[in-house]
């Protein structure tokens, strides 16, 4: 119990950087989701398809992988190695922000987009012939819509890259993981430190489900309060 | 270049790699749906404390990152096969493949997410169903498999195929573990080469082909059975 509990005080030094991680790259993805389902749902044709086959080849290749590339591989690009995009490749934390950023980047926009073809077109129809303008018409009849449709896998989708920070260690992160695994081949001990981590983990989940059902509670008014409010 | 490097040898390698991933992947996928069927019948038993079991089983493996789980089972169920070879057969000389307790780690994080969705496809079949199946004089087993399951089945196979694609990219984190998939040949590649963008560029490769095959099979099984759904 005493090496337990000696561990868990190695192991919680790497929680900041476990949670910059997930937070940085939560943010960064929701941003470049956001741009990426605009692009698709108002850009037809070319420039939808294009994007929607990027993402899925993105969704279908392990993060490992794509980790990997951003890691080993882009170093090796002279326009990697000479200009600023160096200070960003050279460090293995914001290596791996790239990495879990774009990774949700192509999970998230796919959610949006889904959630906003889930919308019934006579809701779009109704709110253009009350003579709201474009913007007031996805205000008021669509965002409602697709965040009641949508939060739900948003939020498994959180969990998911709260998750996929732990592989971070693989690239030299000394995150929550890292110190789990460098206390495991340190001592040969398997067990006791990555159930130390894993308890870490299942609480950080549940402070994020926890954060999320309050944010959505906050957030997904009815529609018809939408409209009082405009 | 790429050409090059598949003809010296490599090429080989990354067959044999796609080999073992696919296996891998194949092997989980069926063991976790498996899992799945096992457990969302068994929650919805006359058990006590059954769903509570399944539930908290479901909740923390969710929760919990894949790689850690993996490497916490991988060792565990390691170990149990090598004491369970050597109580079997008296020596500890016989080599059992380390794929085999991969496969069985990484069936049992799948069988998290199966279980779940099994569930939710369970809960959708309305209990008449199986009432009706029942009084007309079939057992509960051909009620099963007659009545409830094609039905789930039809709804699951979109599901069936988010959980295939994620069960070949499950298989990538074999390689943290020591086993040659495509992902380790691919950095062994190109450490020893010096070639990173070849050698995961052919990796990247394969998983989106991968990928875009299995998305056309999916979508032709989803409209199959939609074709058949008024035949039963």
């Amino acid at each position: 119990m005493e090496v337990m509990v000696s561990y868990a005080w190695e192991i919680s030094s790497g929680l900041v950087t476990t949670i910059g991680l997930f937070l940085i790259s939560l943010v960064f993805g929701f941003f470049l989701a956001s741009a990426m389902a605009f692009l698709q749902i108002f850009f037809r044709g070319v420039v939808s398809e294009g994007i929607w086959s990027l993402m899925f080849c993105i969704r279908g290749v392990p993060m490992l992988l794509i980790l990997y590339v951003m890691y080993y591989g882009l170093p090796e690009v002279p326009l990697v190695r000479n200009t600023f995009l160096w200070d960003i490749f050279a460090s293995p934390f914001w290596c791996t922000v790239v990495c879990l950023s774009v990774v949700e980047m192509a999970f998230t926009s796919e959610i949006m987009r889904g959630s906003y073809y889930q919308t019934p077109k006579e809701q779009l129809e109704a709110a253009r012939s009350l003579g709201l303008n474009g913007f007031q018409t996805f205000r008021v009849a669509i965002l409602p819509a697709m965040i009641r449709n949508g939060f739900a896998a948003y939020t498994t989708e959180v969990i998911m890259l709260c998750k996929s920070t732990a592989l971070a260690f693989t690239v030299t992160v000394m995150d929550v993981m890292g110190y789990a695994n460098e206390i495991r081949s340190r001592t040969l001990d398997t067990y006791q430190p990555l159930i130390v981590a894993g308890v870490i983990y299942v609480c950080l989940a549940i402070a994020t489900r926890t954060a999320m059902a309050g944010i959505f509670s906050k957030i997904a008014v009815s529609g018809r309060d939408r409209v009082m409010a405009l | 270049m790429m050409l090059e490097y598949l003809s010296s040898g490599w090429g080989l390698q990354f067959m044999r790699a796609f080999a073992t991933s696919i296996t891998a992947a194949v092997f989980s996928f069926s063991l976790s749906i498996l899992i799945g069927i096992a457990l969302s019948l068994w929650a919805g038993s006359r058990f006590k404390g059954a769903s509570t079991l399944v539930k908290t089983y479901t909740y923390i493996f969710r929760s919990l990152p894949d790689i850690l789980l993996l490497i916490l089972l991988f060792y565990s169920i390691d170990g149990f096969i090598q004491s369970a070879v050597k109580f079997a057969f008296g020596t500890p000389d016989i080599r059992i493949s380390p794929l085999v307790p991969g496969i069985i780690a990484t069936s049992i994080v799948l069988g998290a997410y199966s279980t779940e969705l099994l569930k939710a496809g369970w809960a959708e079949i309305p209990a008449g169903q199986n009432e009706a199946a029942r009084s007309l004089g079939l057992s509960g087993l051909q009620s099963l498999l007659l009545i409830t399951m094609p039905q789930v089945y039809r709804k699951m196979i979109p599901h069936f195929g988010s959980l295939w694609l994620i069960s070949m990219k499950e298989t990538a984190l074999l390689s943290v573990i020591g086993i040659s998939d495509v992902v380790r040949t691919a950095s062994l590649g190109a450490r020893s080469t010096g070639a990173p963008f070849t050698f995961y560029g052919i990796a990247i490769f394969i998983f989106i082909a991968f990928a875009v095959a299995s998305s056309k099979v999916f979508r032709r099984l989803e409209i199959k059975s939609r074709r058949t759904a008024g035949a039963v």
